[in-house]
């Protein structure tokens, strides 16, 4: 089917690559049906596109990339309300909020999205934790290298 | 709204399961005890409205900005 996306106009997406965000995403309650597409030439980055509401996407990223030590604690029940059985079945992804200045962009460490790739079943979820932020920088070592320079 | 009046080291039950407690009180500022299963999430308002925020503003970018991000990465 075709559907009509933020940044990379008209796309045909297979009807079996919809995911279900039952209830929706924070501040975004409306939107209950994603998909995700690449983006071309850049394997790391991932767009989050809300298949009914062409004006909501996201730009989402494996936070295991920048952030070799993250780590995430969810609930059996936050587990089964996904059907999620095994660790195989869940993929994490980061919001990640786009600088102008690309190096100074963040993503969204305490409330991750996550998704049973399988069932098609996703929500962003809030960790219970003090160690991660909603605007963790994504090249907080590159920083930390040009101040010391 | 519920309204209900609650003095020091008095608590309120909710469905049950979770206890509200007030521990302390001073300086305009109520101390709050929270027992529930660990399944029942419990977060200060301003966590929800932040995430929000963050949300709204991630999803706030020029199709000038995304366009950056096609290509190979430095």
């Amino acid at each position: 089917m075709k559907i009509q996306t933020k940044f990379l106009g008209e796309v045909d997406i297979e009807e079996k690559g919809i995911i279900s965000f039952s209830e929706g995403i924070l501040g975004f309650e409306e939107s209950k049906e994603f998909v995700l597409l690449d983006i071309p030439e850049n394997d790391v980055f991932k767009v989050l596109q809300d298949t009914v509401h062409d004006y909501v996407a996201f730009i989402v990223v494996n936070p295991w990339k920048f952030k070799g030590d993250y780590a995430l604690d969810v609930p059996d029940e936050e587990l089964q309300e996904l059907k999620i059985n095994k660790e195989g079945d869940i993929a994490v992804l980061s919001i990640v909020n786009l600088s102008d200045d690309f190096e100074k962009s963040t993503m969204n460490l305490l409330a991750p999205v996550i998704i049973n790739a399988e069932e098609r079943l996703g929500k962003q979820y809030v960790l219970n934790s003090q160690s991660f932020s909603t605007k963790e920088p994504l090249f907080a070592v590159v920083e930390k290298k040009s101040a010391d320079s | 709204m519920l309204i209900l009046n609650r003095k020091l080291g008095e608590s309120i039950m909710v469905d049950d399961r979770i206890e509200i407690k007030i521990l302390d009180v001073s300086d305009g500022k109520v101390k709050i005890g929270i027992e529930a299963p660990k399944s029942v999430k419990v977060f200060r308002t301003e966590v929800y409205e932040e995430i929000k925020e963050e949300n709204k503003k991630a999803s706030d970018v020029s199709l000038e900005g995304f366009n950056k991000l096609k290509g190979p990465l430095k």
